[in-house]
């Protein structure tokens, strides 16, 4: 049976692919975003640790080339300067010299030798000498470059692994000009290194003399780093005689601390962590919302099933085809009503007995269902088996009344039954409990009221009256059920009278009459089921 | 005891109380099919004991359709008569159709 074979495999298959991709798709978009957030998120903490480190490292090497190598500057003007100034002032008094440079030079001292020089016209002469030996002697030209220069000048001076820095300062006095000549020692491999305390002991420090970074010219340096320096790096310059002191730094360590330095990476990897969350989450989420969808689904679909099932078994219940009868045209509709999977109990039948008579039925059970459709097919059995005997319409209505019991079955049934001889002109009209027909004569249009019994099902002490309605050509009757007169909210002889004037108009046909009629009668979504037989005369 | 329906049910007010021994069902408002069900279930509660007479006051019956036929009908079957005191025009119309007028007594 259709209700009982299982969803069709191919199609249930493929829906499931398809579920899949879409939870996967959705877990991946947000993986996909929170990737880019996470890693945003990580470079902006990176490049602003870095820019606070710069910031830092800028803030130290300024402090620094403020606090030492400008110092030195000041030192060479303070005494070299001074000597020179004082040599010109008291015309190359050379105690005054030795005096003014004893504090400067020795061991201990920044100056290892010093000397003044005279410098008159084309002559040099070397007025004095103290400390130790120049590294390399004292050149004319270097000499005469300091008298031309308004500050001192800088040279470096190297001889073997000796490395020292020359530096000569003039003065011009009324008797000439006079020259200080003084040399630094530059520290072994111009390496330094600073105490632990110190500033300076968290950077790499490279100081160059000029404003390159040649190795040639470097003249200090406490990195182990290899140079130059690389990385997050800060170079400043500052004068230095008649030269410039270059001064590069890098950190050794996260100047800031290690949180600005942690923050990035813990960023990435928490951001790693909620996003591949998220994303498990989603993939969770859109499955479970994308099969309760499919069960949703399901249930319609199996409620439409069923539904259709009902339908089937109700049309089956039906006469499939209605006898020829000569002299007569029959029409039927049936609708059925929209109240979910219920089927309701509404039937009619048409009995030929011989070639002038014939017995029509139309009958409603009470409530909807399965049970209400049951005991509408056992009546429309029994109802067609004594019409068969030939047994009058008051006769088939008793013995169907025996056939149901309200008390035993739940259910009770209208039925209206007729005999109706072509032959004779009449029709005998039986009716327990059910709607009167209406019977259309020339321009007449009338219910045929049969003092009505009660419907079968519910016993009652009366015995059903019968009435006989004469007929003529071109006479129709017609029998219904209550859904087609029957509206919510209003009064049943309104329908009637509704019916009696859809069924007056004027209509090419039977069937044209009976669409008609349900057409103007059914509301827009009936919900009890219509069945209509429409009985037509031709003679 | 009474029961106030609202939204999709059709309105209906159910009171019951015993008369002289005979349980008399006061309907007011409208019966259809949306709610016959309801009403049933409820006569059905009422009438806990047995009982040989039934009483329907319908004086306040606005509309009936079939369903409400299937509920007289079904109490016709389990008591021995079936009053039907006070029908509005409504009520005594449906009841003669459908050939219940026989089997029924109708006060006044």
């Amino acid at each position: 049976m259709a209700l009982m074979s299982p969803p069709d495999g191919g199609t249930a298959g493929s829906r499931g692919l398809v579920r899949g991709r879409k939870a996967l798709l959705a877990a991946i978009a947000v993986l996909v975003v929170g990737l880019v957030i996470t890693g945003t998120l990580a470079v902006v903490t990176f490049r602003g640790h870095q820019r606070t480190e710069k910031t830092l490292l800028a803030l130290q090497t300024t402090l620094i080339a403020d606090a030492g190598e400008a110092e030195d500057q000041l030192y060479v003007e303070d005494h070299l300067g001074a000597a020179a100034t004082l040599a010109a002032a008291t015309d190359g008094d050379v105690a005054t010299f030795r005096r003014a440079m004893s504090t400067s030079v020795g061991t201990g001292e920044p100056f290892v030798t010093g000397s003044l020089w005279r410098l008159s016209g084309s002559s040099l002469q070397l007025m004095t000498q103290v400390g130790g030996e120049p590294l390399v002697p004292v050149t004319a030209a270097l000499l005469r470059q300091a008298a031309a220069s308004k500050t001192f000048v800088v040279t470096e001076l190297a001889a073997g692994d000796a490395l020292r820095l020359g530096f000569a300062a003039a003065a011009s006095g009324p008797d000439g000009t006079f020259v200080a000549y003084a040399e630094e020692a530059l520290p072994a491999g111009r390496r330094i290194s600073e105490p632990a305390g110190s500033p300076v002991a968290q950077l790499n420090l490279a100081v160059y003399l000029g404003r390159s970074q040649d190795s040639a010219a470097l003249l200090e340096t406490d990195s182990s780093a290899p140079l130059p320096l690389r990385g997050t790096t800060y170079t400043t310059q500052i004068p230095f005689g008649n030269t410039f002191l270059t001064i590069t730094t890098s950190p050794r360590s996260s100047l800031s601390g290690t949180t600005g330095q942690i923050l990035p990476w813990a960023i990435v990897g928490g951001g790693l962590l909620v996003t591949v969350l998220a994303a498990l989450l989603t993939e969770r989420l859109v499955r479970r919302r994308e099969s309760a969808e499919q069960l949703t689904g399901e249930i319609s679909r199996l409620y439409m099933e069923q539904r259709s099932v009902a339908e089937t078994l109700q049309h089956a219940l039906l006469p499939q085809q209605l006898p020829d009868i000569p002299g007569m045209e029959i029409a039927v509709r049936y609708l059925a009503g929209a109240s979910g999977v219920d089927i309701g109990g509404d039937w009619y039948d048409v009995v030929q007995l011989d070639d002038h008579r014939f017995v029509f039925i139309v009958g409603d059970v009470s409530g909807r269902g399965v049970r209400a459709a049951a005991v509408m097919a056992s009546l429309q059995f029994v109802g067609r088996a004594f019409a068969q005997e030939g047994y009058p319409p008051a006769t088939i209505l008793d013995r169907l009344s025996r056939s149901v019991d309200i008390a035993r079955d739940g259910h009770f049934a209208t039925v209206l039954c007729g005999l109706a001889d072509i032959d004779a002109h009449t029709v005998v009209l039986a009716n327990a409990g059910h709607l009167p027909p209406l019977l259309l004569s020339g321009d007449d249009a009338h219910f045929v009221t049969v003092n009505p019994g009660p419907p079968v099902g519910i016993p009652g002490p009366v015995p059903l009256a019968s009435a006989e309605v004469k007929t003529a050509a071109n006479d129709v009757l017609i029998a219904y059920t209550d859904g087609l007169v029957e509206r919510r909210g209003e009064i049943l002889d309104a329908g009637l009278e509704r019916l009696q004037e859809a069924a007056s108009k004027d209509y090419s046909s039977l069937d044209d009459m009976l669409s008609g009629i349900v057409t103007e009668l059914s509301a827009d979504t009936p919900t009890d089921d219509i069945a209509l037989i429409g009985l037509k005369w031709l003679r | 005891m009474a029961a106030l329906d609202s939204g999709d049910r059709a309105s209906v007010t159910i009171k019951t109380w015993v008369e002289d021994g005979t349980p008399v069902v006061s309907l007011s408002g409208e019966l259809d099919l949306t709610n016959a069900e309801h009403v049933r279930s409820v006569i059905s509660d009422a009438l806990s004991g047995q009982t040989a007479r039934l009483v329907f006051d319908m004086s306040g019956v606005q509309f009936m359709d079939s369903s409400g036929i299937a509920l007289l009908a079904s109490a016709i079957r389990k008591v021995q008569e079936v009053e039907l005191r006070n029908p509005t025009p409504i009520v005594r119309r449906l009841v003669e159709l459908t050939g219940l007028a026989g089997i029924l007594r109708i006060t006044p």
